[in-house]
């Protein structure tokens, strides 16, 4: 039989399924969701808390999210994040589909070849991405 | 500062089987993800469907039994409006989505690099911004932690059967006129490196399902 992890793909379904199962996991051993952005949220204030000392007190960023439990924190969910570069990596080293792409195909055949407009557009649109985390307040 | 080393590596190995789950998954790549907003590729489709249809019963399964509490948030819908906006903006123009694009990272692809750094830069901004940020995203109401069960007075097990009647009828339609897998496969390998012809996909759906259990 072939090592599923040698393979450079599996069925959507399959893979959904893992997901699904996944996080029934992490709801009943772990009692938190599946989440990414949470993560790079408490990155970025434990940054600027590093940088700035004084911005737990100016800031009531740090004070309302202490009162709800949720300071940030080195965490599991941090780990995750940590957890889901080394899996990728794992998985694309041991299947051979990894790529240094900086411009993908679909990219090309609209914008062009250039390196450094594909990496502007990646970056400043990444910082919108973060909006997501309008969505929540605590 | 730091959870306990229990969680920790908890953490760090569920993270690991999410991140072989979607690069097995195919959706750490650009043209997978953007091909499902043009409508071209379906995996992402299938792959949320299924997650969401599996996730779903076992979640409220083990909130049933007393086994897990749901991590519901408030519905703020200025925050969801805006946010929500934003967030489709930089998932297509970037190609991956907070997840994803950390698995990207993983296989090694430099947009996602910056990508995930962008990400950071934002997360600065929107911790730094974040007092001033809360009149916008508080603006259109707070309605509280609500559930479409919660603000209905109904079981949650009827929304869950509507899920799966829904889903499925999804997936199957999509099933139907999705590309299959192995014609991605053929445009990329047209487009860049040769790919070895003995690494195969998975047969049916269900055998990759025993290559998760391994």
């Amino acid at each position: 039989m072939i090592n599923p992890l040698t393979m450079k793909s599996w069925s959507p379904y399959g893979v959904g399924i893992g997901v699904g199962v996944l996080s029934w996991f992490a709801f009943a051993v772990a009692d938190q969701p599946l989440g990414i952005s949470t993560a790079f949220e408490h990155t970025a204030a434990l940054m600027e808390k590093a940088a700035v000392p004084q911005v737990e007190q100016t800031n009531e960023y740090f004070a309302t999210k202490a009162e709800a439990g949720k300071s940030p924190k080195i965490g599991l969910g941090w780990m995750l994040v940590l957890g889901v570069f080394v899996g990728a990596w794992l998985s694309s080293w041991l299947s051979g589909d990894r790529s240094s792409e900086a411009v993908p195909a679909m990219w090309r055949e609209r914008f062009g070849g250039s390196v450094p407009l594909r990496l502007a557009a990646a970056t400043s649109t990444a910082l919108a991405i973060y909006g997501r985390k309008e969505q929540s307040h605590v | 500062m730091f959870d306990s080393p229990e969680r920790l590596l908890l953490g760090l190995l569920i993270g690991i089987v999410f991140g072989v789950l979607l690069q097995k998954g195919q959706v750490a790549k650009f043209s997978v993800i953007v091909g499902q907003f043009v409508l071209k590729d379906w995996t992402v489709v299938k792959i949320m469907g299924t997650a969401v249809v599996v996730g779903s019963v076992g979640v409220y399964a083990l909130v049933a039994l007393g086994h897990a509490d749901l991590h519901v948030k408030p519905l703020l819908l200025g925050g969801v409006l805006l946010g929500g906006v934003c967030f489709g903006v930089g998932m297509v123009v970037l190609g991956y989505c907070p997840g994803t694009g950390v698995a990207a990272c993983g296989e090694g692809k430099p947009d996602a690099m910056v990508g995930v750094l962008g990400m950071l830069a934002g997360a600065l901004a929107f911790v730094a911004a974040w007092p001033a940020l809360q009149p916008v995203i508080k603006g259109l109401g707070d309605m509280g932690k609500i559930t479409l069960p919660s603000v209905t007075g109904t079981s949650p097990w009827l929304w869950i059967a509507g899920l799966w009647i829904a889903g499925l009828t999804t997936l199957l339609i999509v099933a139907r006129r999705g590309n299959p897998p192995s014609s991605r496969t053929a445009q990329s390998r047209a487009a860049s490196a040769p790919v070895s012809p003995n690494k195969s996909q998975g047969s049916g759906p269900f055998r990759p399902v025993a290559a998760i259990r391994h």
